[in-house]
């Protein structure tokens, strides 16, 4: 198979020096060998080619022979038969290993062996619906074939939206458009769900966590509308590594699931460097910037024309990278071709940059992890993680960005100076021997399962003793019409209110709210964006805001109408915002108090307020200056929990050791009570209290991230001797001695042993054992 | 209607009134949920407890009779005269047909032929749907009334949905009205039309019974009616074009929170008003039609309507019946108290249509006004000096050329524009002076 998604190289951007030669060098620089913590060595892979098979529809084979596919890879073709014995497939390969033709192959041959069949694709984001359309239309240009493709976001004007939903026999979507705009529309889809036989469903592992709960349940209201027109399609479902694929695809779907994880694609070899920049102070506990030392590699590669990208984890970072990458570069007029890739820039922006790279044009890119998600740049050579990112999984995406089918690339892991980052750093074999992380959804939730049960209750009536992915939802159908939502009549459950269910039902937690920001120096053009959380920390009165390389002074933050005037400056500095955040308990529901230990349950706000800035000199990192911000705080009531320990517990602890201990607690909660609610531990918040504002004793809050709270902190509440049982249990059988990000946290540098605290601690409380079984079951702590 | 009902409603009318008057009839349109259904309620409540004593225009026949077509579905029939409704007179068949050729026919329903080869679409049916929101799979029409004209009445009939299980009963009993029919609704393109669409989908009752044709009074009303500060609501049309305003109507946005009201208390008065809402609505198109048609024609009833003439004007002249065009305007005119005349995109049209009537010169004055009013549109130019220099005035054909080289000198979109016009003035000037530049003015 010809190498088809490699870009096509512009002349220009020759190699000067191979890659080799430059990891030659750096082996041979002491400087730099110094820091070197691991060099592992993956093997390259041969790849397995199958045959195409021949009862393919001829113009589809005539479009992979047009785009030089001779043969399919061993994954491929095992989606194509899985799919065509009816089987549900969850794909799960790396980037660039053609994952796209698993699922349309099948889903084309259908549809052109029978004109009437559709299918329905469900995409994350709308750039990656777009992404898809294209690859859908260059397939269908290849092979000479009719298809009725269509996206249908919120970007698709009228007239193809009608067009759509009459014609469209591959729809191209996103869930927050099927849970708002085609589901509670669907008699005008009738052509669609007649029809249905396929839906495909790519970058699953997105839906995790209480995102995941809301998609499932979308995607039972999309099943039970199926049902209504008596379609039955197959699932194709994609996702990158998680740990737990075939189980991840039940949750979503509530049906089994065959498993295609072995790639059949050619993998070229690929060296893995775990990097600790040089210490500055001689205890070690000061060291050179990750960002410092990404640059300083970057600029190695990127003077030898050789394709690189740095993530790095915050936008303030990516223009940094950007700014001190080119200003290493030593022609100006390659400047233009590095560049920085985040959430904020303008969507043609974005386009324009995805084409730039995959064609080769661009030389470096410095991008926050919204490229770690399946956007088509082409496969790159060198790839710089600035920080550890937080996650394993996301530590193999974002480094699988670089990797060729043949020749050589080359992944770099720069530690930060967080103790998590020194603990990975320097533990490379608890990194390599650690399996990616569990994705988890509860579908079952009953606050977010009660809001699309609504939903679907407009869309169809309920009939009596009708389950909903297996609930008996009779107790919520009556409720709604206790409170005259529903109507119950003849054995079904009508709508009865003039309001649009699915409107006030938001998927995601963060609001589409968003500043622009005005460029009052050129015409009063809108160069970006920023999101509604982070306008406070980026785009204040007096900030420096950077963006694509420049800078800009913001003049003037209009919070009211959501604009920031800025101006375009050349300064040395740039500035950085805090954020001070407190959690105050608004009303205290439950309390019990067991085990030797108390807890609560209730309301919470947790504020928000951005308090000051510093500017700080690009290079040196100097603090130059500093003011007040003035906005207004930003709060989100929700739920929480929280434990708090009795005094004797801690023995002759010191305030400093109890902030640890609960710290080291704090961490431990946030990652295993997600293993029992089932959700990501983004979905829950944190917080300590060494004299908590209840009772003057030491306090761990956790609380839903999400206004409102769906209800993760009320069973975590239920179950809390179970959680802290895990918890120690945790801790006791970590092999670590100090503490690791698997349990209590790593080690501070200066810090004092905090497992050996915390397991004292914990070992003191009357805690359940773990072997009785009774876990998952919260109600008797009732 | 039992005592404590009736309690309850005097109770929160009592607080209703307490209010100003327009206090709850007007709210955001994200106010959704309970808090507004509620208010609704409220609002429904205060109409189903006045009506029986309230003030009443116009006031309506009972139904001539009350049937059960089938079970849990109720049908109301009307039978109204001429003059019962204001504007509602006996026409014809003829007038809808008329109107519909005059506009075309509005798309989303799919039309069997063409305006032009129209012969004969069915018979008109007025329809009008109350349902329980606005819009989605959770949409119920729970009220069609239907109106068409049999032996010099209107009659119209309602069925009423009093079990949602009867849903396919109603929907079939809607079947023989609709199908084939010349249908005419007031925004059913958008609204009524897609709503039942859906609802034979989601019921299962079978297919859509596709109408022959259907002409949407709403895009009628918008069209004639183009103004600044006009909206098209069938109650704006009501008083603007038939001359009064509703009393005791109760407002649209009531309906859905009564019917659910009348599915939990199962008392028929409630839903009273609603059935006479629907009833005044359907009565209205008819009345409604007749007015447009006339106006359509310049006919006498349209003399008080200046703007709704120039719009029907405009639709005449843009299915190039230029005859009618004029006909209109010239009545649009006379009508002593408009400014309509003096408009710029009156005098544009007046003269386009004198022009392609062959009155040149009229049209040529029309024109000439508007260049010396610096007003005339970038495209008559060539046309009035086309106009000058075939009647032998090839001075004047140059002058209006030069004038209008000199007004789009700045602009930098009509480059096409200007080029044409820079070869047509030096064709001229090579023809008059033997020079194809432009004379240097003395100063």
């Amino acid at each position: 198979m010809v190498d088809r998604l490699s870009p096509s190289r512009s002349p220009e951007t020759k190699m000067k020096r191979g890659i080799d030669d430059i990891l030659t060098e750096l082996r041979s620089d002491p400087r730099f060998v110094q820091g070197i913590r691991a060099w592992r060595h993956l093997p390259p892979s041969p790849g397995d080619y199958r045959e195409i098979p021949d009862d393919i529809f001829p113009a589809l084979k005539q479009a992979l022979t047009a785009m030089g596919i001779e043969k399919l890879y061993s994954h491929q073709l095992e989606t194509w038969n899985l799919v065509r014995s009816g089987r549900n497939v969850v794909v799960l390969t790396p980037t660039a290993s053609g994952k796209t033709l698993c699922y349309n192959l099948p889903v084309l041959d259908t549809i052109l062996k029978d004109p009437s069949a559709r299918a329905l694709y469900l995409f994350p984001t709308k750039a990656l619906a777009q992404d898809q359309l294209d690859e859908l239309n260059e397939l269908k240009l290849k092979g000479g074939f009719e298809l009725k493709s269509f996206t249908y976001d919120g970007d698709t004007p009228g007239h193809l939206r009608r067009l759509a939903r009459e014609v469209g026999q591959v729809i191209v979507t996103n869930p927050d458009m099927l849970h708002q705009g085609i589901l509670p529309h669907h008699p005008r889809w009738v052509g669609l769900f007649q029809s249905l036989r396929f839906v495909v469903i790519d970058e699953i592992h997105n839906y995790r966590g209480v995102f995941g709960a809301h998609v499932a349940n979308v995607l039972r209201r999309l099943q039970r509308i199926c049902r209504f027109y008596r379609s039955s399609p197959i699932f194709i479902l994609a996702s990158a590594t998680i740990a737990n694929p075939a189980e991840l695809a039940r949750s979503l779907t509530g049906m089994d699931f065959a498993v295609v994880d072995k790639s059949g694609a050619p993998l070229g070899e690929k060296d893995f460097v775990f990097y600790n920049p040089p210490a500055l102070s001689p205890d070690g506990s000061i060291r050179q910037s990750a960002i410092a030392a990404a640059t300083r590699l970057a600029s190695r590669f990127v003077k030898e024309g050789i394709q690189t990208i740095v993530f790095a984890r915050s936008r303030i970072s990516v223009e940094l990278l950007v700014q001190y990458l080119r200003d290493s570069h030593p022609l100006r007029t390659e400047r233009e071709r590095i560049q920085g890739y985040r959430g904020g820039y303008l969507p043609n922006e974005r386009r324009a940059i995805e084409k730039a790279l995959r064609e080769g044009e661009i030389l470096g890119v410095a991008a926050t992890n919204a490229l770690e998600l399946g956007i088509d740049i082409g496969s790159l050579d060198c790839a710089i993680l600035a920080g550890y990112p937080g996650t394993i999984a996301s530590t193999w995406q974002q480094a699988g960005r670089a990797g060729r089918r043949k020749g050589k690339s080359v992944a770099f892991l720069v530690a930060g100076q967080s103790p998590l980052d020194q603990f990975i750093i320097n533990h490379p074999d608890y990194f390599f021997s650690q399996p990616p992380e569990y994705a988890l959804v509860n579908p079952d939730n009953r606050y977010i399962m009660g809001e699309h049960v609504k939903c679907a209750a407009f869309e169809l009536p309920f009939t009596d003793g009708e389950s909903f992915g297996g609930n008996d939802v009779s107790e919520i159908l009556e409720e709604l019409e206790r409170s005259g939502i529903l109507h119950h009549s003849g054995g079904r459950w009508h709508w009865s209110n003039q309001s649009f269910p699915a409107e006030s039902v938001s998927l995601r937690s963060a609001t589409n709210e968003n500043f622009v920001v005005v460029d009052v120096s050129s015409g009063n053009q809108v160069i970006g964006e920023v999101d509604w959380s982070s306008a406070p920390l980026l785009i204040h009165d007096e900030a420096i805001y950077m963006h694509r390389g420049q800078q800009y002074h913001v003049l003037k933050l209009d919070y009211a109408a959501q604009k920031a005037y800025v101006k375009k400056v050349n300064v040395d500095y740039y500035t950085d915002a805090s954020l001070a955040v407190s959690v105050r308990v608004i009303s205290k529901d439950a309390e019990k108090t067991e085990g030797g230990f108390s807890a609560g349950f209730g309301e919470l706000s947790v504020t928000a307020i951005a308090t000051i800035f510093k500017k700080i000199k690009f290079y040196t990192q100097e603090n130059v200056g500093s003011g007040q911000i003035h906005l207004p705080e930003m709060t989100m009531h929700t739920q929480g929990m929280w434990v708090s320990l009795p005094e004797e517990v801690l023995g002759e602890a010191s305030p400093d050791e109890i902030g640890e201990v609960l710290s080291g607690l704090g961490h431990l909660l946030v990652n295993i009570a997600p293993l029992f609610l089932m959700c990501d531990p983004q979905d829950l918040g944190v917080a300590v209290e060494v004299r908590s504002l209840l009772d003057g004793s030491p306090t761990v809050y956790i609380y839903d991230a999400y206004p409102g709270g769906v209800g993760l902190s009320e069973r975590a509440f239920a179950l809390s001797r179970y959680i802290l049982a895990a918890c120690y249990e945790a801790t006791r059988s970590c092999p670590c001695t100090e503490g690791c990000p698997g349990c209590v946290g790593p080690r501070n540098a200066a810090g004092k042993n905090v497992k050996h605290l915390v397991m004292k601690a914990l070992s003191s409380l009357e805690l359940p054992s773990l072997e009785d079984g009774k876990v998952c079951d919260g109600s008797e702590d009732h | 209607m039992d005592p404590k009902t009736i309690e309850r409603l005097r109770e929160i009318i009592a607080s209703i009134e307490k209010r100003s008057p327009t206090a709850g009839t007007r709210r955001d349109k994200e106010d959704t949920g309970l808090n507004q259904w509620a208010e609704l309620e409220h609002e429904a409540a205060q109409h189903a407890a006045c009506l029986p004593s309230g003030a009443v225009c116009p006031s309506f026949p009972c139904p001539t009779s009350v049937t059960a077509p089938a079970p849990g579905v109720k049908l109301l029939t009307y039978r109204l005269s001429p003059g019962d409704y204001p504007g509602l007179e006996d026409h014809s068949a003829d007038d809808v047909l008329n109107l519909l050729l005059d506009v075309g026919p509005s798309s989303g329903v799919r039309v069997s032929t063409t305006s032009r080869e129209l012969q004969a679409p069915g018979s008109p049916v007025f329809l009008d749907l109350e349902t329980t929101a606005l819009g989605g799979a959770g949409n119920l029409p729970f009220l069609a009334g239907l109106g068409y004209w049999s032996e010099g009445k209107f009659v119209v009939k309602q069925f009423l949905l009093e079990q949602r299980s009867a849903e396919v009963s109603m929907l079939e009993n809607l079947t023989p009205d609709l199908r084939s029919s010349l249908l005419v609704t007031f925004n059913g393109k958008c609204f009524d039309v897609p709503v039942l669409r859906d609802r034979f989908v989601l019921s299962g009752a079978g297919p859509f019974p596709v109408p022959g044709a259907h002409l949407d009074l709403y895009s009628v009303a918008r069209r004639l009616g183009r103004k600044p500060g006009y909206t098209w609501s069938l109650g704006q049309c009501e008083a603007r074009y038939l001359g009064f305003y509703r009393t005791g109507d109760i407002s649209s946005r009531a309906v859905p929170a009564l019917y659910f009201m009348y599915e939990r208390e199962r008392d028929e008065s409630i839903l009273s008003p609603v059935l006479r809402h629907n009833l005044m609505d359907v009565a209205a198109m008819a009345s409604l039609v007749g007015v447009f048609c006339d106006i359509m024609r310049a006919g006498p009833r349209s003399v008080s309507h200046p703007e709704a003439l120039f719009g029907a004007a405009r639709i005449h002249a843009a299915f190039k019946r230029y005859d009618r065009a004029k006909a209109c305007l010239e009545a649009a005119l006379a009508y002593p108290f408009s400014t309509i005349g003096s408009t710029l995109e009156f005098r544009h049209l007046l003269a386009d249509v004198l022009w392609k009537l062959g009155e040149k010169q009229s049209a040529a004055g029309i024109m000439e006004n508007l260049m010396r009013d610096g007003c005339l549109d970038k495209h008559r130019y060539a046309r009035l000096s086309s106009y000058y220099e075939s009647s032998g005035e090839p001075r004047k054909a140059l002058d209006v050329l030069e004038f209008a080289l000199d007004k789009l000198a700045q602009s930098v979109d009509d480059g096409k524009i200007v080029e044409s016009l820079r070869r047509k003035a030096s064709r001229l000037r090579k023809r008059l002076y033997g020079i194809p530049l432009r004379r240097v003015s003395p100063e």
